[in-house]
């Protein structure tokens, strides 16, 4: 409590210390920051606890007389300063200003015009010339499809007749009904044997009863022994 | 001081609606003060990049008794009009050329010398105001 009443002294809130200011005191604490002097937790100084710092104010004439002077030179001030924002105004908006900058406005655009025109005529002639080239290109690539679509359905057209050449020669031995009962005749009379047999040779015997020709030859006195134990 | 030499037209931080004023920017060295007459913005540090050098003032007292002091009146014409603050240095060498009304601070320092001297030459009398 005695520090924050000797703080609060300090800061030359309170004059003197009385009952009254002790007593109100010590419910807020008041501390001045010691900016990287001391740390704000220590006490004021006992030597310092009842300084009252003096303040050498001006005398009242010189007060006086600096009030008015100030005055004096604020108003003079406002009007100055009135004075040079409404020439600053003057100068971004005065008549003759905006006909400069909307002159200058007009001849840049057209100037913009200008160049864009060119760069157009430019382009323009660029593009004609791609679209040219593009156009023969394209026509090349339709006359190409045509000659390889023509090629194609010319080869097509002689595997087709090559087909029907082969169709037309077959055509001679199809069975009809005209001659159908000869072809059966005929094949009744020529029976087909399609079954063979094989060996472990690899030798093919043609026929459903088909048998290897047996050799006659003398067996060999060992096969005859074996055939003989059995 | 600035380690690198700042361009004193334009190129410092501008923000618009932010305060600007007319202000000292001490540059020089030790025991040898120079200042730059400079529009910035308030509350920053005088060795950042000004907005834009205004004039210079050399307060040392040259071989002729001469303190020196140049001023961009066309520019700090506009930047008045642009609603700039002055500071009261700068306002008071401002005053003193003549172009603004003279600052009350430069009357107050006057008589105060005045004062002093008439003490120094006569300490017995008491000094009178004005």
């Amino acid at each position: 409590m005695l520090r924050s009443v000797s703080v609060f002294l300090e800061s030359g809130l309170c004059g003197k210390p009385t009952e009254f200011n002790n007593n109100v005191c010590c419910f807020f604490n008041q501390q001045c920051v010691r900016w990287r002097r001391k740390p704000r937790w220590l006490p004021v100084a006992k030597t310092k606890v009842f300084r009252v710092p003096v303040k050498n104010h001006a005398p009242p004439e010189e007060q006086k007389e600096l009030k008015r002077l100030h005055d004096n030179y604020k108003t003079a001030m406002k009007s100055i300063r009135y004075y040079f924002t409404q020439r600053a105004v003057k100068l971004a908006t005065g008549p003759e200003v905006v006909a400069e900058h909307k002159r200058l406005e007009e001849e840049d655009h057209s100037n913009c015009i200008r160049l864009n025109d060119e760069w157009n005529a430019e382009v323009a002639l660029l593009r004609e010339e791609r679209i040219m080239r593009e156009k023969e290109a394209k026509h090349e690539a339709i006359l190409k499809a045509v000659e390889d679509h023509k090629r194609q359905m010319e080869e097509r057209r002689l595997k087709v007749e090559e087909f029907i050449r082969l169709e037309k020669e077959k055509s001679k031995t199809y069975i009809t009904p005209q001659n159908i009962d000869a072809a059966i005749e005929r094949a009744l009379s020529n029976e087909v044997d399609y079954n063979f047999s094989i060996d472990v040779q690899g030798n093919i015997y043609k026929g459903r009863r088909a048998k290897p020709e047996t050799k006659k030859e003398p067996l060999n006195e060992q096969k005859y022994e074996a055939q003989a134990c059995d | 001081m600035a380690s690198v030499l700042l361009s004193s037209s334009g190129s410092g931080r501008y923000i618009t609606k932010a305060a600007k004023a007319i202000r000292l920017a001490r540059h020089g060295c030790t025991n040898r003060p120079f200042f730059h007459i400079v529009v910035m913005m308030k509350g920053r540090n005088q060795h950042e990049q000004p907005i834009e050098q205004l004039g210079s003032f050399d307060p040392m007292p040259n071989n002729y008794g001469e303190q020196l002091v140049s001023f961009n009146f066309e520019r700090i014409q506009y930047w008045i009009g642009q609603g700039c603050e002055i500071s009261t240095p700068a306002a008071e060498l401002l005053g003193l050329c003549g172009f603004l009304p003279v600052h009350p601070h430069s009357y107050m320092t006057a008589w105060r010398n005045r004062r002093l001297k008439q003490q120094e030459k006569n300490p017995s009398v008491e000094p009178k105001d004005q």
